[in-house]
């Protein structure tokens, strides 16, 4: 299993408390049911730029979402493979 | 008004082609590095020089607005760093690195910057037809080496997936990239993607990010759309590096900080269309796009401040890309635009750009127009006609090809006259020419059937 972390940012850009983990199982499903539910439903039904950057990558596509998540950073929305505090 | 497009208006600084051609300054620099530098000391100093003509001359907003964002440029462009943090996993090789920075100013002035050297790119290897993806990293020496992205994926049949994918695009944009030569009448090693170092998007070349940033931030303060945060462009010392430095958005409440669209403000957007409370600032972003050609304008990358019930356009890297012609002679966009903002108009036909909105691209219009047709008659004084030397000299700084600077600049223009003549993008047209997907919207849409 592993986990990535979405945090959210404050008013300075700093990312705050709480982490809120991403975890990818061994058979490589996706468990999004952690973090806030605009988030979720943002990511189960846009998903994500892929890195040819042709297609957008849902959950159902398991380790492909996953690693893209924290491969693609925005200042506004961000992912760590470490937790930060 | 193709025709009337001048190549040059006034001194602009020389960029790549005469750049390159200087003796060695740096020591032990050589080759391609050498002259990677002498571009960014070129476009630093091309971008520089606008700021100064371009500040003085601006009409939009209140004074003390223009002064804030004189002081915000300022700030940014020349203000000590008094502190930066990485944005997401510092050490992992990402495929692009953004950096949060606090400049001196008053007050000190957040921002987020893009370095030329955080972008990533395929690069081909035409004898095993693999392609990796590539960013450069900054080595302990202080120079820039080339580091391979981790993709991270472990599984094998995953893997051979994306290595087809990659293979493939390469392949396409080398045949773009004939048809942009052919568009453009330029050689085909003058085009975007020519080479084995191939881009995320056929029409832009990569590592311009920055460069790309900045312009779309001019473009924005001379339509007085006031979408875009303050960009500027900042050098390293030693010219190693150029990024683009965007002032964060700020909130005028601190508990509500602004944030990506989510799924819902899209859905909103789709339902109540014109009645939305951000309605202006979103119709202004599906504008901007349609004028900047945005190929990147995914939810992620639009802003809202609900306290101000407002919309950002940021991330603008992926703007003002390059048209084609197929060898059976159609001419199209070499990327198809990618603006959710322009995907909601769709869905509402009587959605028009604000009274205010129309007023300043009116007034951008009228004023080069007016100089245009003047200057055919008599010569005209080093004041007048600021509107069109400042948009010439961006496409000069933006399109270092001469050629293509002015088929872009002309190509903006017209863009603004249809805007003005529609009130709107004309997204129908666009979606029938294949030039606009609307995978984003009808995704919400069937979402919120499914709910």
């Amino acid at each position: 299993m592993k986990t990535i972390y979405f945090y959210n940012i404050d008013a300075t850009g700093k990312e705050v408390e709480p982490a809120y983990p991403i975890t990818m199982n061994d058979d490589g499903t996706i468990d999004l049911s952690k973090l806030p539910s605009e988030i979720r439903e943002t990511l189960e039904t846009l998903g994500v730029k892929a890195v040819t950057g042709e297609n957008d990558l849902l959950p159902a596509d398991g380790e492909l979402f996953f690693n893209q998540l924290t491969a693609v950073k925005t200042p506004y929305m961000r992912f760590r493979s470490e937790p930060l505090f | 008004m193709k025709e009337q497009f001048p190549t040059t208006e006034q001194p602009v600084e020389k960029a790549p082609a005469d750049e390159q051609k200087k003796p060695s300054q740096e020591g032990g620099l050589v080759g391609d590095e050498q002259k990677r530098r002498e571009r960014i000391a070129g476009l630093q100093r091309s971008a520089t020089l606008f700021d100064e003509q371009f500040v003085r001359t601006q009409t939009h907003g209140s004074p003390e607005r223009r002064l804030q964002t004189q002081k915000t440029i300022e700030s940014l462009s020349h203000g000590s760093l008094l502190e930066s943090g990485a944005i997401g996993d510092e050490d992992k090789a990402s495929q692009n690195v953004v950096r949060r920075n606090t400049y001196e100013g008053d007050p000190p002035r957040i921002a987020y910057v893009k370095p030329q050297s955080g972008e990533s790119w395929f690069d081909y290897d035409a004898q095993n037809d693999t392609a990796r993806v590539i960013r450069l990293r900054r080595g302990e020496a202080g120079t820039l080496e080339e580091e391979e992205v981790d993709l991270g994926i472990a599984d094998e049949r995953q893997k051979t997936i994306l290595q087809r994918a990659l293979s493939r695009k390469v392949k396409e944009a080398h045949a773009v990239a004939e048809d942009i030569a052919r568009y453009y009448d330029i050689e085909p090693s003058e085009a975007p993607n020519s080479g084995d170092k191939v881009g995320k998007l056929f029409g832009l070349e990569a590592g311009d990010a920055p460069v790309r940033e900045f312009a779309v931030s001019r473009i924005d303060m001379m339509v007085g759309f006031d979408t875009v945060p303050v960009t500027v462009l900042r050098e390293e010392p030693d010219h190693s590096d150029i990024s683009s430095v965007q002032e964060a958005v700020k909130s005028a409440n601190p508990e509500k900080p602004a944030r990506p669209m989510n799924l819902k403000d899209l859905q909103s957007l789709i339902d109540q269309g014109p009645e939305h409370p951000g309605a202006q600032s979103f119709m202004r972003i599906a504008s901007l796009d349609y004028l900047v050609k945005s190929l990147d304008r995914h939810t992620n990358n639009v802003l809202y401040d609900e306290e101000a019930q407002q919309f950002h356009a940021i991330d603008n890297g992926g703007s003002l890309g390059l048209n084609r012609r197929t060898e059976d002679g159609a001419s199209k966009p070499a990327d198809n635009y990618h603006s959710v903002p322009m995907e909601v108009l769709s869905r509402h036909p009587e959605w028009q750009l604000d009274e205010e909105a129309m007023t300043q691209l009116t007034e951008l219009k009228d004023a080069v127009y007016a100089y245009l047709q003047k200057r055919e008659i008599q010569s005209t004084g080093s004041d007048e006609g600021q509107e069109m030397k400042q948009i010439t000299n961006l496409f000069r700084i933006l399109y270092p090809n001469p050629k293509i600077a002015k088929v872009e600049g002309a190509q903006f223009l017209a863009r603004i006259d249809r805007l003005i003549k529609d009130g709107r993008p004309p997204v129908d047209e666009l979606i029938s020419a294949n030039q606009l997907q609307t995978k984003t919207v009808d995704k919400a849409v069937k979402a919120q059937q499914a709910a």
